[in-house]
């Protein structure tokens, strides 16, 4: 191996390239400028100003936050429903202003003022909400000409009470808490302001409200035609505002006690400052409460922290338009090219060294020397398959086999003539295994596993697995399981062979030779999955060895054979039996002499091979060659090899004309018969083995003994 | 009334300020039949069942649905009631995931997202519709919208479902899942409306047919009772299919000198190493499926999108290479794109027909001026009313008021005043009306015979047949194969545009 | 919007014209000194600046955008204009100084919304922060600015009247004259009524998009700095404060109420004048009646309100043809 082999090698395994591309596929990481603008404020505020980190500080900071926030995510929840609040800066200073008259000047008690105050501000949220919902005014106008009116409303009332309103103070342990108290040395008003917003999160994403609120954002029309109530949702959207805007004008009005006419002018610029700023595009469509929450924290930090600056009159606003200016002039461009970066980088190579390629020549001497013996196999629905991965038979020697339009297909025995649909399941079934009480059990790949009774009754028994920790894409859903064995308790391990690819993506799978494979097992006693094997190349084939304990699996892009000792003393042991393949080996089934037999798919090619130690080449040709000129395994040849547990090679079968059976996925011996199937061949194959048990059914192996 | 009949309209009329677009229309859907319903643009389909669905309300006329008089205001009533719909827009929302679309409109108080996602790629996968759960709808391309649509109709388990062009974008391969659906539905005795183009569908699936024009209904029976002219005649009202799109011979226009050649052009995971090459004095006309990435060539050709900065190929234009920033350049080169998105990108919308057609002459920079004469807008105007014979009073009309087939016409004329030396059409028939569809094979023809270089894209393959001299097929974003008109048969072409 | 513009429909500019001329008939009955030459003069006047901005402020918002940073750009060039010339600077040298930076700023604009594509709403609110920080900090070091003694004469030129008619409206209706012919007239013009009205179309149709855009906010610049300057000549100083009020909400409010649509391509200098004329009204009829400032901010927020109330009945919206995204 020469040292750039080494390199990469070792960035392969220690660069994981593959997480980049799954991170900007997920919806977070939309937020991600925000973030490193959250970031980047507290770094540099900590550097420059003194005391920023202190505890009074930030406990100062927080309290001023809290108010903020609520009505940034009162807005952005406006913003997310298509629309635009601009009154919530005259509501809030309704909402100061009344919760000084109640509580100073009529001298009820807080817990009876507050919420009537937040309830009459939800009546002003009720009218921008009929206003807009119902009577489908434009928002912007609508809740300017709120914003003037409730401004005006203020105005005079302040005018004529606003000396008396602040005269005297209540005497109330509540009031205090409102105002200065503290939670674990935390300001209430900033935990009570996160609580919301946790509160706001799950709603918005799981509740029903919610997800009408961001379907009416966006797409009105697409809302409508789904049943949704489209007017009062918006409706909602702007009392729920308000009611935001409410809290918020409590909070300020406890912390401050002060009845100036400055109370919330500007808010609402600050506030869809604070949202756009998050990430929450106007018109609706992209948002959440956390950009909210993040939005209304920059911008608090940014305007308080350049007060504790001594800087010249005007130096503020220009900072805070400079900086908001950047953040979002990053924000659009990153989404913009976000997309862009996605299709470069998703297909993510690995470096992989292939073990030596042994010869197949007929003359080479070796077993897997090509011959010509499948071309005597005679062929079982030719031109009636399609899809056919696997076959499995049930006690009356009836064929079964998948097809790619989601079908199970039942050839009537013996002559395999007619065929019937034998049930409808969907995705694409490939492994199929017959269970001791007639049962079929399929490896359904998009879907999981599955069972069809006697009474061609479908069960569902795993769409779930575990997720793994840490793992950046939920992967705890089946998207390719391929091969299936019980074990003698019950159990049923499967392969899924990657959780990156689709099955019509299967082929790109081989490109990254990494392993994005897994093995799962299915307990039938609690009804769930769990991952045991994790990270194998194309897991695919599964077969019990027979010593209850152990069982043999294939490792397709890998070339190789393990052994996985799922129970007894080596439990959890993986051990390679064949290690060096020269095709591509797929299902594995038992053979009547004590052996197993291997398909192969399909052979290694040099050029494949070669291209395996050069994961920056294979990465440039997905980024610039259309794909269907790839390198991809040849999957024109295949055949099928019979190996001992040992992994010693016994012989092999193949149709080297390559007409009939180009590519074999599996293959069952039954009744002295090899039946050979290959998914994207248009026949099913039956070979007569010289010699063999006529009355062999590998079923038997598995439940007759129980019995 | 017959004992199984699910959902009668009778004597149905909807008018749009105070134009009827449906009279008095009779229709019966009995219980578990597939029902086609046939007609031209414009014919009334769509009125007819948006009618049925909740979508609009009627003028006049009564449903009744199991007997019972009935009268939707909204889908979702029409949907309480067993009724669901498959939208030709799509009415999908873009900004949520494609679980979140399936279960919207009935999800629960609160859901569990993973459950969610995994109970959604469940219900896809038992329809083998490959659509990834987690995927937001706005990045999916218009085949798989298509297929979450008609999963989300079917989820509903309604006693009546009502497809409006449900396979426009679909390939073979999903239409047959498709259908294999609708056979299931029909075991189920779900009753189906199933509006189509393609004729051949309709009389493939259904049990019986029904047809439209102008808002009438014109025959109703089984499907056994009709064949592909007694359609078609029945749509258009006279003998016209021989006209349109009749296979008699024609001259097939030699290739001029080379105008445009591009080389290995790609453009993200759309556009991937296209290559070919357009003369003058002739058409080349590109077939491809919707999402084969013909309509990104060519808006790359035209500066509209921009390839790939790096490895992104190189187009040549009359000898030179180029790369529009913009659509600008492109105008002012003589390359001028025809939209296929009429409504989006195709007219202002504010403007008159006159207004629409100068805008032409100034974005092509041709009178440098910067002042604007208004009465040689008016000249222009006419003259091209009279040249396309636009169907308008003048040129004052708005270009919104007009139909599909002289608001098309507005749009190539727009783009003909700006001097093209290549011209490129994407899907320039469609949506519109039989009789305008001749008039702008004219135009086009014309075109080339006056020597212009003109590429025609169109997914309709009796109109890339009858109009090209040569034929390129598209898929999976490149150029895959070439045809002359003599050779080309439809089995090749769409077997060249799937395979 | 689509077919309701057909020529049946009553427009938002009908029933607003149709608002002012009751509210006039209204006024000129029941209140004293209402219907006098002197008055009708004053109401114009009093609204004149309000009428300039809303010009420029359609120029932005017909071209598919919006400027709110219109009032802080008016108001802080003007003060540096009034602040250079106070310092000896000729007033005129000062004028074409405050000239080419309002140019530089609306440059600015246009280059972050049409090239970093900023959203127009959000370019705008945080530009008007950094012109108001940037003035403050190194421009204007007072927050009231008066006319210079070098400019005296411009005090007299913006009180003056010709012909009978103060300059201040001659300088508001030959601006809309102006406005008026650019949008009819005029290559770029047409180019911005275009992209209001469909921006993938007009950029497929060769129109030069982004530096029309630029073009776009420099005209709303400009037309702010000339408000500004007319106004210093009126009331003889520039308060900076007023960068803090609600003007740019009125501001907005005089183009919207005339029917200019905020969705772009729709509108012209007509609905800014009848916008205008029913404000006008509306205030002068107010200030006659003793109103307090309070109360004339709610009624001038209700008879909003009823305006587009009305508007929507009149042209109702579903959910069929409503656009998505039109705020």
């Amino acid at each position: 191996m020469n040292s750039s082999d080494t390199i990469a090698k070792w960035r392969s395994r220690f660069i994981p390239d593959h997480v980049v591309g799954e991170i900007l596929t997920k919806e977070w990481i939309d937020t991600a400028i925000p973030v490193v603008m959250f970031i980047a404020s507290i770094i540099a505020f900590s550097l420059l100003l003194p005391h920023f980190l202190s505890l009074g500080g930030i406990v100062e900071l927080l309290r001023q936050m809290g108010e903020l926030t609520f009505v940034t995510m009162g807005m952005a929840i406006v913003i997310m429903a298509g629309g635009i609040d601009l009154s919530v800066g005259s509501v809030f200073a309704l909402a100061n202003f009344l919760t000084l008259a109640c509580v100073n000047y009529l001298a009820w008690p807080p817990y009876l003022a507050l919420p009537i105050v937040i309830a009459i501000c939800g009546l002003c949220g009720l009218v921008n909400g009929v206003l807009v919902g119902y009577l489908r005014l434009r928002a912007f106008l609508t809740t300017l000409a709120t914003l003037i009116i409730v401004r005006a409303l203020v105005d005079y009332l302040l005018f004529h009470y606003g000396s008396k309103v602040v005269e005297s103070s209540p005497d109330s342990e509540f009031w205090d808490f409102l105002s200065f108290g503290t939670v674990f040395g935390f300001p209430f008003n900033y935990l009570a302001a996160i609580v919301a917003a946790v509160v706001l999160h799950v709603f918005l994403t799981r509740m029903r409200l919610g997800w009408h609120i961001r379907a009416v954002g966006g797409s009105r029309r697409s809302a409508h035609n789904a049943g949704i109530n489209v007017r009062r949702t918006v409706c909602l959207s702007y009392i729920v505002s308000a009611l935001l805007t409410g809290i918020a004008g409590v909070l300020y009005a406890a912390r401050l006690n002060n009845a100036g006419t400055e109370a919330g002018v500007g808010l609402e610029v600050v506030a869809l400052t604070a949202a756009v700023l998050g990430g929450n595009s106007l018109g609706g469509g992209r948002g959440s409460i956390p950009k909210a929450a993040l939005g209304a924290f920059i911008v608090a930090l940014f305007t308080n922290s350049l007060l504790r600056f001594t800087l010249p009159s005007g130096a503020n606003p220009l900072a805070i338009g400079l900086i908001l200016l950047l953040a979002v002039a990053t924000d659009v461009r990153w989404l913009k090219n976000r997309h862009k970066l996605l299709s470069r980088v998703y297909v993510s190579p690995a470096y992989f060294e292939p073990p030596p390629l042994l010869s197949t020549a007929p003359d080479s001497g070796t077993p897997y020397a090509v011959n010509n013996k499948l071309q005597d196999a005679e062929p079982i629905g030719l031109d009636q398959v399609d899809g056919a991965e696997d076959i499995a038979f049930d006690a009356d020697d009836n064929l079964y086999t998948g097809s790619r339009h989601g079908d199970i297909l039942r050839f009537e025995a013996p002559d395999y003539a007619s065929v019937e649909v034998f049930a409808h399941i969907g995705g694409q079934p490939l492994g199929l295994h017959f269970d001791g009480d007639g049962s079929l059990f399929a490896c359904v790949s998009g879907m999981g596993l599955y069972k069809i009774t006697r009474d061609r009754e479908i069960i569902r028994l795993s769409d779930e697995t575990n997720r793994t920790l840490l793992s950046i894409v939920d992967d705890s859903r089946m998207r390719f399981a391929d091969d299936m064995d019980f074990a003698p308790d019950g159990r049923v391990f499967f392969s899924e062979a990657t959780i990156r690819y689709d099955i019509f993506d299967w082929a790109t799978d081989s490109l990254e030779a990494r392993g994005n494979g897994r093995i799962i097992c299915w307990d039938p006693r609690t009804n769930a999955s769990r991952t045991v094997l994790p990270k194998r190349m194309f897991p695919n084939g599964i077969c019990m060895i027979g010593d209850n304990e152990s069982l043999l699996f294939a490792e397709t892009w890998a070339a190789r054979i393990n052994r996985y000792w799922f129970d007894g003393p080596h439990k959890g042991k993986v051990e390679c039996v064949i290690p060096d393949m020269p095709g591509y080996p797929d299902n594995i089934r038992r053979s009547s002499d004590g052996n197993f037999w291997v398909a192969m798919l399909g052979m290694r090619t040099p050029a494949l091979d070669l291209a395996m130690k050069m994961p920056g080449f294979r990465r440039r040709m997905a980024q610039r060659v259309a794909f269907e000129e790839w390198i991809y395994p040849n999957i024109n040849t295949g055949g099928v090899v019979k190996f001992d547990a040992n992994g010693n090679v016994l012989e092999s079968l193949w149709d080297a004309s390559g007409d009939k059976y180009p590519m074999i996925t599996s293959m069952r011996e039954h009744k002295g018969y090899l039946y050979l199937a290959g998914v994207y061949n248009n026949r099913i194959g039956r070979y007569r083995i010289p010699g063999a048990d006529p009355s062999f059914n590998d079923r038997h192996l598995y439940w007759d003994k129980r019995k | 009334m017959t004992v199984d009949s699910l959902i009668q309209m009778l004597q149905v009329t909807k008018e749009y300020r105070g134009v009827p677009v449906l009279k008095r229309v009779d229709f019966t859907l009995m219980k578990g039949e597939v029902h086609a319903l046939l007609g031209e643009n414009g014919a009334g389909k769509s009125t007819l069942t948006k009618i049925m669905a909740g979508v609009t309300e009627r003028t006049s006329g009564k449903m009744l649905m199991g007997g019972r008089e009935v009268s939707f205001s909204s889908p979702a009533a029409a949907l309480a009631n067993g009724v669901a719909m498959v939208f030709q827009e799509t009415s999908l929302v873009p900004s949520m995931s494609v679980a979140q679309n399936l279960y919207l409109g009935d999800e629960k108080l609160f859901n569990r997202l993973r459950g969610l996602y995994i109970a959604a790629q469940q219900f896809l996968q038992s329809l083998n519709f490959n659509v990834d759960p987690w995927a937001t709808v706005s990045s999916l391309g218009a085949a798989k919208r298509q297929m979450v649509e008609i999963a989300r109709a079917v989820r509903h388990e309604a006693k009546v479902i009502i497809f409006d062009e449900p396979t426009a974008s679909l390939t073979p391969e999903e239409k047959h899942h498709f259908f294999g659906l609708i056979q299931r539905l029909k075991r189920r005795n779900v009753s189906i409306i199933f509006i189509s183009h393609a004729l051949e569908e309709a009389l493939a699936v259904a049990d019986r047919i029904t047809i439209l024009r102008d808002g009438e209904l014109v025959a109703t029976d089984r499907t056994s009772k009709f064949n592909r002219e007694s359609i078609i005649q029945a749509m258009v009202g006279r003998q016209l299919s021989g006209e349109l799109y009749s296979r008699k011979e024609r001259k097939i226009r030699k290739a001029g000198a080379k105008i445009l050649s591009v080389q290995n052009l790609s453009m993200g995971a759309m556009v991937r190493n296209n290559s070919f090459s357009v003369y003058r004095g002739q058409i080349t006309g590109v077939f491809g499926l919707i999402g084969s990435g013909r309509t990104e060539t060519a808006k790359i050709i035209a500066g509209i999108y921009k390839r790939n900065y790096f490895y992104g190929g190189e187009v040549w234009f009359e000898g030179s290479p180029v790369r529009y920033r913009v659509p600008r350049l492109a105008v002012r080169d003589g390359i001028v794109y025809v939209t296929e998105d009429r409504k989006v990108e195709g007219f202002f919308e504010t403007q008159t027909i006159a207004e629409n057609i100068f805008m032409g002459v100034l974005g092509a920079n041709i009178d440098k001026s910067v002042i604007v004469g208004v009465s040689q807008m008016k000249a222009l105007a006419d003259q091209w009313i009279r040249g396309l014979s636009i169907r308008a009073t003048d040129g004052n009309a708005r270009v919104i008021e007009l139909s599909g087939g002289n608001q098309q016409k507005v749009v190539i004329a727009s783009s003909l005043v700006q001097r093209p030396r290549l011209i490129i059409f994407d899907e320039p028939t469609r949506g519109v009306d039989v009789g305008a569809i001749a008039e702008i094979h004219q135009v086009i023809n014309e075109l080339a015979d006056d020597g212009l270089a003109v590429m025609v894209i169109s997914s309709y393959l009796p109109e890339i047949l009858n109009l090209s001299d040569r034929i390129l097929v598209s898929r999976l974003g490149r150029i895959v194969e070439e045809f002359s008109p003599k050779q080309a048969t439809e089995a090749k072409i769409m077997y060249a545009a799937v395979h | 919007m689509g077919p309701r513009t057909g020529s049946t429909q009553v427009t938002q500019e009908q029933i607003v014209l149709a608002l002012s001329v009751l509210l006039f008939v209204a006024f000129s009955v029941t209140l004293k000194g209402f219907f006098a030459p002197g008055n009708l003069l004053a109401l114009v006047q009093n609204v004149s600046i309000l009428g300039i901005l809303g010009l420029g402020m359609a120029i932005a918002i017909i071209g598919r955008g919006i400027d709110l940073a219109i009032v802080t750009t008016m108001t802080m060039m003007t003060a540096w204009v009034l602040s250079l010339a106070g310092h000896g600077t000729p007033p005129l040298t000062a004028a074409a100084a405050g000239f080419c930076l309002s140019a530089v700023i609306g440059i600015v604009l246009g280059v972050l919304i049409a090239y970093v594509e900023i959203p127009a709403i959000f370019a705008t609110l945080a530009m008007a922060s950094v012109i108001y920080g940037f003035s403050r900090m190194v421009l204007v070091g007072e927050d009231l600015v008066y006319v210079p003694p070098s400019a005296s004469w411009t005090r007299v030129a913006g009180n003056a009247v010709t012909l009978g008619v103060p300059n201040n409206v001659v300088f508001f209706l030959s601006f809309a004259a102006l406005v008026a012919a650019f949008f009819r007239f005029t290559k770029p013009g047409r180019f911005l009524l275009s992209m209001g009205d469909n921006p993938f179309r007009a950029r497929i149709v060769g129109i030069p998009v982004r530096p029309m855009i630029v073009l776009q906010y420099v005209a709303s610049s400009l037309t702010g700095f000339a408000a500004g300057l007319i106004m210093a000549m009126l009331i003889g100083s520039m308060n900076t404060r007023q960068v803090n009020s609600t003007m740019v909400y009125d501001v907005i409010l005089v183009v919207v109420l005339g029917g200019v649509g905020l969705s772009g391509g729709r509108g012209g200098v007509r609905n800014v004048l009848v916008g205008t004329l029913l404000i006008g009204i509306l205030l002068n009829g107010m200030t006659i009646m003793d109103v307090p400032y309070i109360l004339q901010n709610l009624i001038k927020g209700l008879i909003l309100l009823v305006a587009i109330i009305v508007d929507s009945f009149v042209n109702p919206r579903d959910e069929q043809t409503s656009q998505q995204g039109d705020i």
